[in-house]
């Protein structure tokens, strides 16, 4: 079946209120009739399948803490049990700290947010000048995972893993949870798609990938690593019309993690190499239970660069990309895709008719399974258009099938 | 007729490999913050202003600080080239217009 855009929206001025950024890092999940999108630096929530959006203030929404509402956003939806999960990250206060909040409200009382809040000492007395940074979130079949980096100033010290059981986030009860952490591994990207054993992925080396495993039924967790072909990371550059690099901001960690049909994959942004005469879409897959390498299907081109992958199965296994492509001739524009048995099927939902003036775009987009309708996507996108204003940029919700 | 000598057997080969693994940590976080009651008093004030967004702006811009450990291999090495050159490409893919 050829790829397919169910649905291909733009959410204007009134949805964002302008508070949009050439970093909009936007998010997307759907319910049906209730959509949701957040970005850097709003939210937006429909109730009639998209048709109107309304404005939801990240910064007061919630009873301010630490130094305020910061940045990166999350949001999921839970079919299983029938809640929405919005995340934030909060500014750094007092001694270098911040948190973040974990919201959730009830399919049936859709704006009626309960929250808990995290920071670093909840986990580790010790840890009170850590702030935290750059938030994954994603389901197995009974807990909700959430994955961050955690600084001291600028330096990188550690990520964390979290595990909060979906059954209390939908009640409302005490939230009892679980939580790992480690110095050997940043960015730690979560795989989205269904099951019982949540797979994560980081890279040990610029030719090998650890994966992370840890089951629903479990306390531990497990991993092994995975050799792949190596790839160049360094500066990356794919100028567009009038000179414009919009890659000045990318680097090679992983964005897109995926795991459906006894496969896992990860897709991260590799630098121009030999064979590569622009930055491109490493894309490696992973034999579920032997944790052996099936393939590598990268995506590149050989007119405009691939950057910044999402990716989700849906209910079928299949795998679904939202990326951004540009550079040549092209300013960046938006891609959702699908992969085939010939390769990938991918197309634009839409182009940008601007460059960022400051070089700089990302740093994340999603990908989720549409509940309601297993063989399809919901992915995040935007685009500048009409100027090179922050306020020019153009959320998109798109939900198609392959 | 010589005697034929016992294999020696080492007692961990052949045995299935234990995968590297790590406990996790119990916490909780207590009830949630309901924000249905009161929600007007208990929200923050006011957001930043245009302006303070076009700065935050501004300082997002730039490259991104180094989020893990330095990654082995980081430079482009004559082994990893000469991989890359006899790699199989795949054939570029290049997105339909909307």
């Amino acid at each position: 079946m050829p790829l397919t855009l169910v649905q291909n929206l733009a959410l204007g001025d009134t949805a964002t209120s302008e508070r949009t950024s050439t970093i909009c890092e936007p998010t997307a999940a759907a319910n049906d009739r209730q959509l949701m999108v957040t970005g850097n630096w709003f939210a937006s929530t429909s109730t009639d399948g998209g048709a109107n959006w309304t404005f939801l203030d990240p910064f007061t929404r919630f009873p301010g803490t630490a130094g305020g509402f910061c940045c990166d956003q999350v949001v999921l939806y839970n079919p299983g049990h029938r809640i929405w999960i919005w995340l934030l990250q909060y500014v750094q206060a007092g001694a270098g700290g911040n948190i973040f909040r974990l919201a959730v409200c009830r399919e049936a009382e859709f704006g009626s947010w309960y929250y808990w809040d995290f920071a670093p000492t909840n986990l580790n007395a010790a840890w009170r000048r850590l702030w935290f940074d750059y938030p994954d979130m994603a389901f197995t079949n009974e807990n909700l995972f959430v994955t961050f980096n955690a600084f001291l100033g600028d330096a990188w010290q550690r990520a964390v893993v979290f595990r909060f059981p979906l059954a209390t986030l939908a009640s409302g009860a005490s939230l009892g949870y679980r939580w790992w952490s480690t110095t050997d591994n940043g960015s730690i990207r979560l795989c989205r798609g269904p099951g019982a054993v949540m797979y994560m992925g980081s890279h040990n080396t610029v030719s090998q990938i650890r994966v992370f495993q840890w089951a629903d039924s479990s306390t531990t967790l497990m991993w092994a690593n995975v050799n792949v072909r190596p790839w160049i990371t360094g500066a990356y550059s794919a100028p567009g019309p009038g000179g414009v690099n919009w890659l000045g901001r990318l680097d090679p960690r992983i964005t897109g993690a995926w795991v459906g049909n006894r496969t896992i994959g990860f897709m991260w942004s590799a630098n121009r190499d030999t064979t590569h005469p622009l930055p491109y879409i490493r894309v490696v897959r992973i034999n579920e239970t032997t944790k052996a390498l099936i393939d590598q299907p990268d995506i590149w081109s050989r007119i405009s660069a691939w950057a910044y992958p999402a990716a989700a199965a849906n209910s079928q296994g299949a795998v679904g990309i939202s990326a951004f492509y540009g550079g040549g001739t092209r300013h960046p524009g938006h891609v959702v895709g699908v992969k085939t048995a010939a390769g990938w099927d991918t197309q634009l939902s839409r182009t940008s008719s601007h460059g960022p003036p400051d070089q700089s775009w990302g740093d994340y987009l999603s990908g989720v399974a549409h509940h309601a309708n297993g063989t399809q996507w919901v992915a995040s996108g935007y685009t500048l258009q009409g100027g090179t204003s922050r306020r020019n940029i153009e959320p998109r919700y798109v939900r198609f099938h392959g | 007729m010589a005697k034929k000598r016992k294999k020696k057997t080492n007692p961990s080969k052949g045995a299935r490999k234990t995968a590297p693994s790590a406990r996790t940590t119990a916490k909780n976080a207590g009830k949630p913050v309901t924000t249905r009651a009161g929600r007007a008093a208990l929200a923050a004030a006011t957001g930043p202003s245009q302006e303070e967004l076009d700065l935050r702006n501004r300082l997002k811009a730039g490259p991104r600080r180094q989020a893990g450990p330095p990654l082995g291999g980081d430079m482009p090495e004559r082994a990893p080239m000469r991989a890359l050159r006899e790699e199989v490409v795949p054939d570029p893919t290049d997105p339909k217009d909307h």
